[in-house]
């Protein structure tokens, strides 16, 4: 990630060309004023600039796209070629939030990559296969607490493994990354009432998948 | 997907889509007084809410396992040279992009229309001259044997002289072989209808042998559509070109 003086030093490099409104539209927001000049200089051809938005982000997209896509390797690939793609059509940002722009690439390179999954099924989650892996430790480091929060979350993970990609996308999107449903249907290119009816049918079908576990996730 | 009947033989035909509607704060006042009433009166529906909720509490914990990012993402010099090439490369780049396939269909196009507005464009000229051709009566009439002859049967002038149809129109000739019939046969050969009249060319121009009247291939320029066909035809022959070029080019 970029620290405080990096990000300093990049902002003061070279101002944003004034002649570009969808870029020169002054911003409230640090952190989208940062990546209009990141992806700025970008277009002008500093590879680092992009890699400094690569750095900002390539957190957040991995487990956008890993909860997404549920085998590692494959979703490693979509995020690089997230990023591929990012650079390759830099010039088709059209304003807004970059990291929006960046999280609509990598949910349409996850639903590419599931799509050719079909063809080639895998393991899903197989982190789940390791019995040493805990969930944080927060401030309830209760053992009870954290054995019943970490079969919680490994049957949340197998169910959600086990329902369509659509509908996986869509709660991914909604209930894990924050988005609304606007920017869900923006993203997954779909209609409002679309991204509605795949979360809906999506608990629907994860209620279903749990029904002999649904007393880990009551009270 | 629905909850197993508990409470009754009813739950199974509620409308579970409904009820996670409901649950999720996403319906209007209508519709949520009936998934109200629905919850209210139905134990299964009013456990199924409780439990959507849970599900989504438990999804929105972000505690899900993720594993750990495996790799850096970075890009490197060779990655950016590929992706985003400069130059020439850039052309050979987007060759390769889909949008570089319509061009053979367009070209095809292009092709095709071409030569189809040429030969379109050539027709109107190549009538008389295929119609000379091919009418034996009228290679006879033109023949310098029978040159004089043919000339006062092809004169407009000189036709009511010698047979004096007294039918044919101004601007329209008979036909060469009918002609060489009214200029045998006399007035009681003629045709009965128009429609066995041909017009041509000819008939607005002098007589063959008047002096200074133009030919026919002399008046004909190239028609605006064969200049247009002939454009069009080297566009698209020229996209083929284009096509082969570039992808010599990439391959090598």
């Amino acid at each position: 990630m970029l620290d405080s003086a990096r990000l300093t030093t990049a902002v003061r490099r070279k101002p944003p060309p004034v002649e570009d409104p969808r870029l020169a539209a002054p911003s409230d927001d640090p952190v989208q004023r940062r990546d209009l000049i990141l992806l700025e200089r970008a277009r002008e051809g500093e590879l680092d600039a992009f890699n400094d938005l690569v750095e900002c982000y390539q957190d957040q997209l991995w487990a956008l796209v890993v909860r997404m896509v549920p085998d590692p390797d494959q979703a490693s690939d979509a995020v690089q070629e997230a990023f591929f793609s990012a650079y390759r059509n830099m010039a088709s940002f059209r304003g807004g939030s970059v990291r929006s722009w960046l999280s609509r690439i990598a949910v349409n390179a996850a639903m590419d990559t599931q799509r050719a999954r079909k063809r080639r099924p895998v393991q899903p989650y197989p982190e789940l296969e390791d019995e040493s892996w805990q969930p944080p430790a927060g401030e309830e480091a209760d053992p009870v607490h954290t054995a019943l929060g970490a079969e919680r979350s490994q049957a949340l993970a197998a169910a959600l493994a086990r329902i369509t990609e659509d509908q996986r996308a869509a709660i991914v999107l909604f209930d894990i990354e924050g988005y609304d449903y606007a920017e869900i249907a923006e993203m997954t290119g779909v209609s409002l009432g679309t991204v509605k009816s795949r979360i809906h049918r999506g608990r629907l079908a994860l209620r279903s998948l749990l029904e002999g576990r649904m007393e880990l996730f009551r009270g | 997907m629905v909850e197993p009947r508990k409470d009754g033989a009813d739950h199974g035909r509620h409308d579970a889509l409904l009820v996670a509607a409901y649950s999720a704060g996403d319906l209007m006042a209508g519709e949520r007084q009936r998934a109200e009433s629905l919850v209210a009166g139905c134990a299964a529906c009013a456990t199924l809410v409780a439990d959507l909720r849970a599900i989504r509490s438990a999804t929105s914990a972000a505690s899900l396992p993720v594993a750990p990012r495996p790799r850096s993402f970075l890009l490197r010099p060779e990655d950016a040279g590929r992706l985003r090439p400069r130059g020439w490369r850039r052309v050979l780049q987007l060759s390769s992009s889909p949008r570089w396939a319509v061009t053979r269909p367009l070209a095809a196009g292009l092709t095709t229309v071409g030569l189809a507005g040429l030969l379109v464009g050539a027709i109107p000229m190549g009538l008389p001259s295929a119609g000379s051709g091919a009418s034996p009566t009228w290679d006879r009439a033109a023949a310098p044997t029978d040159a004089a002859a043919s000339v006062e049967v092809a004169s407009p002038d000189a036709l009511p002289a010698a047979s004096a149809p007294p039918e044919v129109q101004p601007g329209l000739l008979a036909s060469p072989a009918e002609i060489g019939v009214y200029a045998t046969s006399g007035p009681s050969a003629r045709p009965t209808t128009r429609t066995q009249a041909m017009p041509t060319a000819a008939a607005a121009s002098p007589a063959p042998g008047s002096a200074g009247g133009p030919t026919i291939g002399e008046s004909a320029g190239p028609s605006p559509l064969a200049v247009v066909s002939a454009l069009v035809l080297a566009l698209g022959l020229g996209l083929f070109a284009l096509r082969r070029v570039v992808g010599s080019a990439r391959t090598a």
